[in-house]
């Protein structure tokens, strides 16, 4: 069934878009039933699985734009999924405390550069892929992607540095 | 370089994709600047985090609250989605073409149904279909009634639809037997032919 295939999947981009767990429950719900809604402008030249990311990403574009005096930093941990490879509690504690940090430095980013991001380098999607899903010019993608990055790394950089001189990240 | 420039360049750096003109001002500029330098480690740390980000699991009861969502309408695409283990973009278009072959003949009487805004696919299996039926005469307009009447399902104005059907009754009961056939009115039997047709093609 389409639903049970591509669920995960959206809930996923929801979740790490938002970082809670409701407002991803509530998307991806508005997700499918937009996907029904719209069967008819399914664009042929496209792959499903992409117009069903472009749809996901139109939509929560959308509501963070409309609901942009939302907080969205603090996250909802959500459990995991086991690691492929299983190395012990405390390995698994040490990278969610790092998943953890860097999702709040993901949620800081601009919405744009956020969901590039999160496409490119979690979703592992192509760069065209990417260019067909925001519907821009492989040169808006890639520009995207390394300036998330970039503001994801300074982001951090600084945190480290005021947790160093004993102040409150 | 200064410290701006090279951050800058870092994604490129990181990719490898930087040009040769700057590589050797980077990596001097890297060897001597320590800011420079934890930037780049966190930024390499960052990609592998981002890398590794764990799945998380749904809510176990999502599966079902979509598909009660989506139930009505899709109902029958979903159906068609179990049997046929395709997605509904890709069968949509198939299916109407084959319901407006096989169905088309029994709406002959039903003429007056409102236009309805194009839609894509109904479209593309409607001219489908007129190429199928050939020179079968007098067929487009029940072709396009029953495209009217599958383009107000997708539309979810199923009420509408039953409207259509009363009309269709009513119409049927003052015509009587005045209308023929269409199955063998056609002189050259394309219209049959074109039913073949589409059954050995699927
Ligand atoms: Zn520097």
């Amino acid at each position: 069934m389409l639903i049970k295939k591509y669920q995960r999947r959206v809930y996923n981009l929801c979740y790490q878009f938002f970082g809670r767990a409701g407002r991803a429950e509530e998307m991806t719900q508005e997700v499918f039933m937009r996907l029904y809604g719209s069967l008819n402008r399914y664009n042929f030249e496209m792959e499903f699985p992409t117009w069903l990311m472009s749809v996901a990403r139109n939509l929560c574009i959308d509501f963070y734009r409309h609901h942009k005096k939302e907080k969205f930093v603090d996250i909802d941990v959500v459990a995991a999924l086991p690691a492929p490879n299983g190395d012990g509690p405390a390995a698994e504690y040490e990278r969610s405390e790092a998943h953890r940090t860097i999702h709040e430095g993901l949620l800081r980013l601009s919405d744009d550069l956020r969901m590039a991001v999160i496409l490119r380098d979690i979703q592992g999607y192509s760069y065209d892929e990417i260019a067909a899903v925001l519907s821009a010019p492989l040169g808006t993608v890639k520009s995207r992607i390394n300036r998330g990055r970039l503001e994801l790394a300074r982001m951090l950089m600084a945190q480290r540095e005021a947790g160093e001189l004993g102040g409150t990240a | 370089m200064n410290c701006k420039q090279v951050q800058d360049l870092l994604p490129e750096f990181v990719d490898r994709q930087l040009k040769q003109t700057f590589l050797a001002g980077v990596e001097t500029h890297l060897k001597a600047c320590s800011e420079c330098e934890t930037l780049l480690t966190i930024y390499r740390q960052n990609m592998q985090l981002l890398g590794s980000f764990p799945e998380v699991e749904p809510p176990p009861d999502l599966v079902e609250k979509i598909v009660r969502r989506t139930a009505k309408p899709a109902g029958f695409l979903a159906l068609m989605e179990r049997y046929l283990r395709l997605p509904a973009p890709v069968l949509l278009p198939a299916v109407s073409a084959l319901l407006i072959l096989l169905l088309g003949p029994a709406f002959l009487q039903m003429n007056t149904v409102p236009s309805r805004s194009a839609n894509k696919y109904i479209h593309r299996a409607w001219s489908y279909s007129t190429r199928l039926y050939g020179k079968a005469e007098g067929m487009g307009q029940e072709i396009a009634t029953f495209k009217n009447i599958f383009m107000l399902i997708l539309d979810r104005r199923v009420e509408k639809v039953q409207e259509e059907l009363e009309n269709y009754r009513k119409q049927k009961n003052d015509q009587q037997s005045s209308q023929t056939s269409y199955i063998t009115c056609d002189g050259n039997g394309s219209h049959q032919g074109a039913i073949n047709h589409v059954l050995h093609e699927s």
